[in-house]
């Protein structure tokens, strides 16, 4: 009975570190050993990655892996819904998610196509939706992440 | 319903969704193995001070600028695992103290040397997701979710190779001493397989609400069996279906996955006590 018990955990066990070791399609993981990807909508969808569309638990999730991996996710149109945030110097823009506790959020930066401060852009703290391209530059040494061409939805 | 499945099935094309399920699934496995017998011993509360001891060890291991901090929590959990055995056992300082001590002073330490030299730009945020487990068990890496496996591995072996042992020990370690059983060195090992689970079940439920994925599967159990082996096999059962259901609940509904699974794990225990009294009157 035992040996039985210990065969069969043995299998399942085995089963679930191939599961974990699966290739998958796209994209391919990169140096920090992320294994996250995005999710290919259907033809003729507009957008890669629809984070409006998600519960705030995947939300959270998701904004967290592309901080984690963000060449992941070069290139892909996301939209995000969250709340409109500034810096202090009123230099970068953001639109902030909270997680399902409300005491963690991580914001994505964008830049609207054609627009300037303050006058396109909504009031801190307004809920927006806003979909752009996820691209990345420097400052300096320092990589960042934005959202680039975005319009409010 | 058709709309709650495709949502799921969407969901699903997420691996840190398939990760989160498979690592979910095991942490439940292996708490609620060892539930049962911390519940039978009165130890349900050395849980919730290695679990403090675990946060203090992942304050450690953000300072330190680790980036998997699962190893090092580990190790220094499993220390003081053992030492917490061996200071219960003196007379000097006796066993609730102990687990007392240690259990405040890691989280204080933890707690302050996270103020001190953290770096992170939301601490509060860092502070609450590790004692709460709001998204923890979602954003997992594959290394950790293979450290996860292997580790569970080792517990459900461990607890199947010496289940003999484990049992005499639960029920009368002093028969079992005399019956030649090597007592201590099943405690220790016991408190070294408790301290892997708790590093385990943080990812899962945060430090604060482990104490819940080990006791309650158990005490549900308990109220409907009788038998180490029945109450066992339910408990697993119980501790593996409100966590699936407590992650899918939390990413179709977007709440907290830790709270939602004790949540769950609440309302399986008021059903089951409910069902014991409806039987219990009828004899």
């Amino acid at each position: 009975m035992k040996k039985a018990f210990c065969v069969l955990f043995a299998l399942v066990f085995a089963f679930l570190l191939c599961s974990c070791g699966a290739k998958q399609s796209q994209p391919a993981p990169n140096s920090a050993g992320a294994e996250f990807q995005t999710v290919t909508l259907p033809a003729g969808s507009e957008v890669d990655l629809d984070l409006s569309a998600m519960s705030g638990t995947m939300v959270y999730s998701e904004v967290y892996n592309i901080m984690s991996s963000p060449e992941n996710y070069l290139g892909k149109t996301i939209k995000m819904n969250g709340a409109f945030a500034t810096d202090d110097n009123e230099i970068y823009y953001f639109c902030i998610i909270k997680d399902a506790t409300a005491c963690c959020q991580q914001g994505i930066e964008f830049i609207l196509k054609d627009g300037n401060y303050p006058n396109d852009y909504p009031e801190p703290g307004t809920d927006i939706t806003v979909k752009g391209t996820f691209e990345k530059y420097m400052e300096g040494d320092q990589a960042y992440y934005h959202l680039v061409d975005a319009v409010l939805c | 319903m058709s709309a709650v499945l495709t949502k799921l099935v969407e969901y699903f094309q997420f691996p840190f969704v398939r990760y989160a399920l498979i690592a979910g699934t095991l942490i439940a496995f292996c708490s609620s193995l060892l539930g049962v017998t911390l519940v039978l011993r009165r130890f349900s509360f050395i849980g919730d001070g290695l679990s403090h001891v675990a946060f203090g060890a992942m304050a450690v291991s953000a300072i330190v600028g680790l980036t998997n901090d699962m190893p090092l929590t580990l190790a220094i959990t499993v220390i003081c695992a053992i030492l917490l055995l061996r200071t219960g056992q003196s007379t000097k300082i006796n066993g609730d103290a102990a687990v007392a001590m240690i259990s405040v002073g890691a989280l204080a330490i933890g707690y302050l040397l996270m103020n001190l030299f953290s770096k992170s730009s939301n601490l509060s945020g860092d502070v609450c997701t590790t004692l709460f487990g709001s998204t923890s068990i979602l954003t997992l890496s594959r290394f950790e979710v293979v450290l996860c496996i292997v580790l569970s591995a080792v517990v459900a072996a461990a607890f199947i190779l010496f289940y003999n042992r484990v049992f005499a020990v639960t029920f009368d370690e002093n028969f079992a001493a005399s019956a030649g059983t090597r007592t201590g060195a099943s405690n220790t090992a016991i408190a070294i397989i408790v301290a892997v689970v708790i590093v385990l079940a943080m990812n899962l439920v945060g430090s604060l609400l482990i104490s819940a994925l080990i006791i309650f599967p158990a005490l549900s159990a308990m109220r409907l069996f009788k038998s180490f082996r029945s109450v066992t096999v339910c408990s697993a059962i119980l501790s593996v279906s409100c966590s699936v259901s407590g992650i899918l609940i939390s990413i179709l509904g977007g709440t907290p996955v830790g709270s939602t699974i004790v949540a769950v794990d609440i309302a399986v225990f008021a059903v089951f006590h409910i069902i014991s009294l409806i039987k219990g009157g009828k004899k």
